[in-house]
């Protein structure tokens, strides 16, 4: 996996990064409310222990300036299962639970696994996400500077800081709220090649009960 | 006795392969002229469509699945095509000509081995340009199935057509009376007047690898 394949997969499943920038041309007055509403957020989303959440994702690749569009589901139950299903336009299930990616799609009907110890990119991707999940968001802090769009609901848009990780190809980040400020409305992403991601999040449902069949992939499958 | 079971292996390998289209129902192309069908295809292919389709690559018992995005010019000879996975990371990009090809970008397991641009290339022409046969083309006709013959250097393209539209179902490349590539087109969807194949098979007999490509949509 390259670097910029797996920065766009942390940032895919990033759920709210807010990160605390440390930028001195930051006003004194900015970075106080830019710490109220991180501090909020961070309040109001450690209560999520599952998630369920539809999404679309449209990937719009500046060599075409035409959208693929990516329907799908996505399931979180803290502290480490993740479950990411594709229904269109092809169905694919991604399930991450402990050391192991398994994923499926219809077309091959294959089950591939993926140990994250024998994968230290996938290992550290994961370890971020379960981070972001989990409310520890101190890794994170010299990645990127954050700038308050809107406060309430909160919008924030993250730009990596230059010769990291994040910033050899993400040009900026850019996550809203929904209104409630429980979970992320939309991820907007736009990359230094000029190809962009929105991925919005619709009928978002906390703390359910999650069924089995959510972190199988599938049964039928060789 | 070899003959026969050469021939029970071919018949099992024929039947345990599952080909996912409907092939085209079998119908006497006897009465068919040669002249119409290709003009008649001609008018129905299309000269510029963009399609998204996912596309299921098989090597030596692994296959890998992504979805493709391609943009293509038949008339000009122009494409560009990108390959995402499932979740939308960006695995490729490719732009092509008639004099060359051009990778924008691949992740780095694609350009480790052989040279992953003019193989995406080649098979991006395989399946999409050419279509017609030449008017230089041989001809023969068996019962359900017209086959024009193109002479190419150092190989024959042969262009085979059936069904109740009469319409192309298999291109293959023969050198030394062996078919070292194939493309087999299903399913013909109709948009705007123009014809696309729901399902195709490239099988790279020559390389080993197969290409099975559903098609998602169309964008002409």
């Amino acid at each position: 996996m390259t670097i910029r394949a797996v920065t766009i997969f942390l940032l895919l499943f990033s759920a709210a990064t807010y990160v605390y920038a440390q930028n001195s041309q930051v006003s004194e007055k900015s970075r106080a409310d830019l710490n109220g509403v991180l501090s909020r957020l961070e309040k109001k989303m450690s209560g999520i222990k599952t998630l369920k959440t539809g999404f679309v994702q449209e990937k719009e690749l500046a060599i075409f300036k035409q959208k693929v569009v990516l329907k799908g589901t996505v399931y979180i139950e803290k502290p480490a299962r993740l479950a990411w299903h594709v229904n269109e336009p092809m169905k694919y299930i991604m399930v991450i639970s402990q050391d192991m990616i398994s994923q499926w799609d219809e077309d091959t009907n294959k089950v591939q696994k993926i140990s994250l110890s024998k994968n230290p990119a996938f290992e550290a991707a994961i370890g971020q996400m379960q981070e972001w999940f989990s409310g520890a968001y101190t890794p994170l802090l010299k990645e990127y500077e954050i700038e308050l769009l809107k406060e309430n609901p909160a919008s924030l848009k993250f730009t990596p800081r230059a010769a990291t990780f994040a910033g050899n190809v993400i040009k900026s980040v850019t996550v809203d709220f929904r209104k409630d400020e429980q979970y992320i409305n939309r991820i907007f992403i736009e990359e230094k090649s000029g190809d962009t991601t929105n991925l919005s999040f619709v009928e978002t449902h906390l703390n359910i009960p999650l069924e089995d069949s959510v972190w199988k992939v599938n049964p039928g499958a060789k | 006795m070899k003959q026969i079971i050469i021939g029970i292996i071919l018949f099992c390998l024929a039947g345990c392969s599952t080909i996912p289209f409907k092939s085209a129902p079998v119908i006497s192309m006897e009465k068919a002229d040669p002249g119409m069908v290709k003009e008649q295809f001609s008018l129905m292919l299309p000269g510029r469509f963009q399609i998204i389709s996912t596309i299921a690559f098989e090597y030596m018992g692994e296959s890998i699945s992504f979805i493709g995005y391609s943009d293509i010019d038949t008339k000009e000879k122009i494409f560009t095509v990108a390959g995402i996975n499932q979740v939308g990371i960006k695995l490729f990009e490719i732009t092509g000509n008639s004099d060359k090809n051009e990778l924008k970008f691949a992740i780095e397991e694609f350009t480790k081995k052989g040279n992953f641009t003019e193989a995406v290339a080649g098979d991006i022409r395989k399946i999409y340009f050419n279509r017609l046969p030449a008017d230089s083309s041989k001809l023969y006709k068996k019962k359900h199935e017209i086959v024009f013959v193109q002479d190419e250097p150092g190989a024959v393209i042969e262009f085979v057509f059936a069904g109740p539209g009469k319409l192309l179902v298999e291109k293959r490349c023969i050198v030394d009376n062996q078919a070292i590539w194939r493309v087999n087109y299903y399913e013909y969807r109709e948009k705007n007047g123009k014809l696309h194949p729901a399902g195709i098979i490239l099988d790279n007999i020559k390389y080993g690898y197969k290409l099975i490509m559903r098609l998602k949509e169309i964008r002409s």
